[in-house]
């Protein structure tokens, strides 16, 4: 222990001794006043009873799965939302001893709200469910056990009947489901039906199969009509040689007849003309001509004269070179007309198979959708069973799953703190309130006690001197005085605690 | 006449330390007992509390390191009547006693509520009033022996008025004070006041003295009435306080 604090208790023993009379005193008042208050203070009594309540909805096993239902959190609000109806007040008044005929509405309304009041709904942890605790306090023992009791009562009753009003609502929301879903199949149904009926163009594979054979035919075409070039080429080549040797015989055969066709017009012009004659002159030149054109192999075409009957001179090989030329070239036309219809067959089997695809992908949502509803359907209709089930248990009351877990009962003890506390606590505030009086005036009081409130600024403190005792006055002593304080404080005690016992307070 | 006898003191200043010490006039009283200190609330060497023993002892030394000399004239008051000067005054007078070779001299200055006579058993015939008022003029007729070995007191004497203020401001109260300081340099003058604020003879007697001792009772004074005093004498004039519990 410190200077300081040591000090500090020095001073307040020292105080006490002072003041140890006003301090009995008032210990004594303390003793006394608290003591009349704990026998005179109104007991309360509170009767409580818990119940054990079913969490889970009807429709949450109905639906479980398909739909989530909501929870219900607090249970005790709920219960405090039934019981405070306005329709139980005449019901819970007369529990409570009262005559509602006989009281006017405010009466009554200020009735109901005091015990209302005095009415505690709660919820209470027991893993591992939570509880709802009725509890009422009241003056009377019994009334707080009759009002707690009804209004447990009250809220079975009330639990039933919401629970039957619950399954009934179930069954019929699952039963407007089920109807719903029964019209979105058959619409569904239509729906497939009437797709199916308007685009009926087989199936993708098989387009798929025709699209590839006349991929196949083109490709089978295509060299062969390469193949038929090749020989027209071939051919066109031969007979272009042919047609060569052909013409120069032509050519010269030409000249030679013109040449003596000009002869015997010159021997017809000689016979009746000078060889001076222009004409003669001219066609002599002509035939110079021809016969030096003859002598260089340079032949003119103006020079030839054309082929009376305009034929040309063919050779057999050529002639069968251009029949098999024709015949090559007439193959070729076929096949290009052969492919020219492949490629356009080919073309409409192209743009089927992309509508095939889209209809494809709608055929698959309308199949889907209808299988979705199907199911949904189908599950409704069996949970609609169920739900049948559920209405019928909870008419003949057997789906009510709460139970009275603690039931209510006429409290024996008063609430708060028992007689024998109040008295200890009493005690104990009548030696604390002297001394904590005593030790806030000391602490408050600004005058000089101790050296611990010497200030530097003053000049020094020289010396403390203890109290001496001078002459001998008489004085109680003080273990003498605080023993018969004490037997003063104990026998008031002692007297309160056996009038309470004998029941006279 | 009498005005006369107080400007011209007739009493014989010698205050020679060389000088012997006068013979006793009167006899010496009986030596108190254990139970008459203990009575008296006087201490003594062999008391059975020493605290209070001890506390006064160290007042002293205390005292004794701080003044120049022993023979230092101290003043005693307090912040209130009943505040414990005449206590303090008395036991720091007999703790300058206790040693063999030293003297201690007490002079009641409470005119207003004289104590120290009464506490000492001493029956006066003259005093400081009287002494300072003219009706005797020999100083060896106003210090008594006491009870306490080398402890003597002047006792207030019969005030008979209520202008004993000016008692102390005459020159012979001075010259009274310089008279008993000089006489003997192994005496310890010791004087017990009025409280001082609620007298003027302690402010008046502060300016005669050497030092101060101020004694603060138990739940006493405040601060500011601490503060009070200290404006009232001075701080350098006060030598210290005491706490008187």
């Amino acid at each position: 222990m410190n200077q300081q604090v040591e000090e500090k208790v020095k001073t307040y023993l020292r105080e006490s001794k002072e003041k140890r009379i006003p301090m009995t005193l008032l210990a004594v008042v303390v003793a006394a006043v608290s003591l009349a208050l704990a026998v005179v203070w109104p007991k309360s009594y509170t009767a409580s009873s818990s119940i054990y309540p079913d969490n889970s909805n009807i429709l949450k096993p109905l639906m479980e799965g398909n739909a989530v239902a909501t929870g219900i959190v607090d249970q005790a609000r709920l219960a405090r939302d039934i019981l405070f109806k306005r329709e139980f007040t005449d019901d819970i008044l007369r529990a409570g001893g009262w005559d509602p005929s006989s009281m006017t509405a405010l009466e009554k309304e200020q009735r109901i709200r005091s015990v209302q009041d005095k009415t505690e709904i709660a919820n209470i942890s027991r893993a591992p469910a939570t509880l709802i605790r009725i509890s009422h306090t009241d003056q009377s023992p019994v009334r707080a056990f009759s009002i707690a009791q009804r209004y447990t009562s009250i809220f079975l009753e009330q639990s039933v009947l919401n629970k039957q009003q619950e399954s009934r609502s179930a069954f019929e929301f699952i039963e407007n489901q089920v109807a719903s879903y029964q019209a979105k199949l058959q619409a569904s149904e239509d729906r497939l039906s009437k797709f199916k009926s308007q685009n009926n163009f087989g199936t993708l594979n098989d387009s798929n199969n025709r699209i590839a054979g006349y991929r196949a035919e083109m490709e089978r075409i295509n060299l062969d009509l390469v193949q038929l070039d090749t020989q027209i080429a071939s051919v066109e080549s031969q007979l272009a040689g042919e047609t060569e040797v052909s013409r120069d015989l032509s050519q010269l055969n030409a000249v030679r007849t013109r040449i003596n066709n000009l002869q015997m017009q010159l021997d017809s012009l000689r016979s009746r003309f000078h060889d001076t004659y222009p004409d003669v002159m001219l066609v002599k030149t002509q035939i110079q001509d021809l016969q030096r054109m003859l002598e260089t192999g340079n032949i003119s075409i103006e020079a030839i004269e054309p082929n009376d009957n305009g034929e040309s001179s063919d050779t057999p090989l050529r002639q069968q070179l251009r029949s098999q030329l024709a015949a090559l070239k007439t193959s070729k036309e076929a096949k290009l007309s052969q492919l020219d219809g492949i490629e356009k067959l080919y073309a409409a089997e192209q743009e089927r198979a992309t509508m095939i695809n889209e209809n494809e992908a709608e055929l698959a949502e309308l199949t889907r959708d209808y299988n979705v509803t199907r199911d949904f359907y189908n599950e409704m209709l069996r949970r609609l069973e169920s739900a049948r089930v559920s209405v019928q248990l909870d008419e003949q009351e057997q789906g009510v799953t709460f139970k009275v877990q603690e039931s209510a009962v006429i409290p024996t003890q008063p609430d708060g703190l028992a007689f024998r506390e109040l008295m200890m606590g009493s005690f104990a505030l009548s030696l604390m309130v002297p001394f904590g009086l005593l030790i806030l005036f000391v602490e408050l009081d600004s005058r000089i006690r101790s050296e611990s409130r010497w200030d530097a600024d003053w000049p020094p403190l020289l010396a403390t001197v203890p109290p001496l005792a001078t002459r001998k006055r008489w004085r109680l002593p003080d273990s003498v005085f605080l023993g018969l304080s004490i037997v003063l404080l104990i026998g008031l005690y002692a007297t309160v605690g056996t009038l309470y016992l004998l029941e006279y307070i | 006449m009498e005005n006369a006898k107080m400007n011209t003191p007739s009493f014989t200043v010698v205050g020679s330390e060389k000088e012997k010490r006068p013979p006793k006039t009167r006899q010496r009283p009986e030596n108190f007992t254990k139970e008459e200190y203990r009575e008296r609330g006087i201490i003594h060497p062999s008391m059975n509390n020493p605290e209070v023993l001890n506390a006064f002892r160290n007042l002293r030394n205390s005292m004794l390191s701080k003044a120049k000399a022993f023979n230092s004239i101290i003043q005693v008051t307090t912040v209130k009547q009943g505040g414990g000067a005449s206590f303090n005054a008395i036991n720091l007078a007999t703790s300058c006693a206790f040693d063999q070779h030293r003297h201690a001299l007490l002079i009641d200055c409470n005119f207003p509520r004289p104590s120290l006579a009464t506490t000492l058993n001493i029956e006066p015939e003259y005093g400081l009033y009287d002494f300072l008022t003219g009706h005797t003029d020999n100083i060896e007729s106003i210090i008594y022996p006491t009870g306490i070995p080398r402890l003597s007191l002047v006792p207030s004497g019969e005030v008979k008025s209520e202008d004993h203020v000016e008692c102390f401001t005459g020159e012979k109260m001075r010259l009274f004070l310089e008279n008993v300081k000089n006489r003997y340099s192994d005496r310890a003058i010791i004087l017990d006041t009025p409280p001082v604020l609620e007298s003027t003879d302690a402010k008046i007697l502060s300016e005669l003295v050497d030092y101060v001792v101020v004694v603060i009772p138990y739940k006493g004074a405040s601060a500011s009435k601490i503060n009070k005093i200290v404006q009232a004498v001075g701080k350098e004039k006060i030598a210290g306080m005491v706490l008187n519990n």
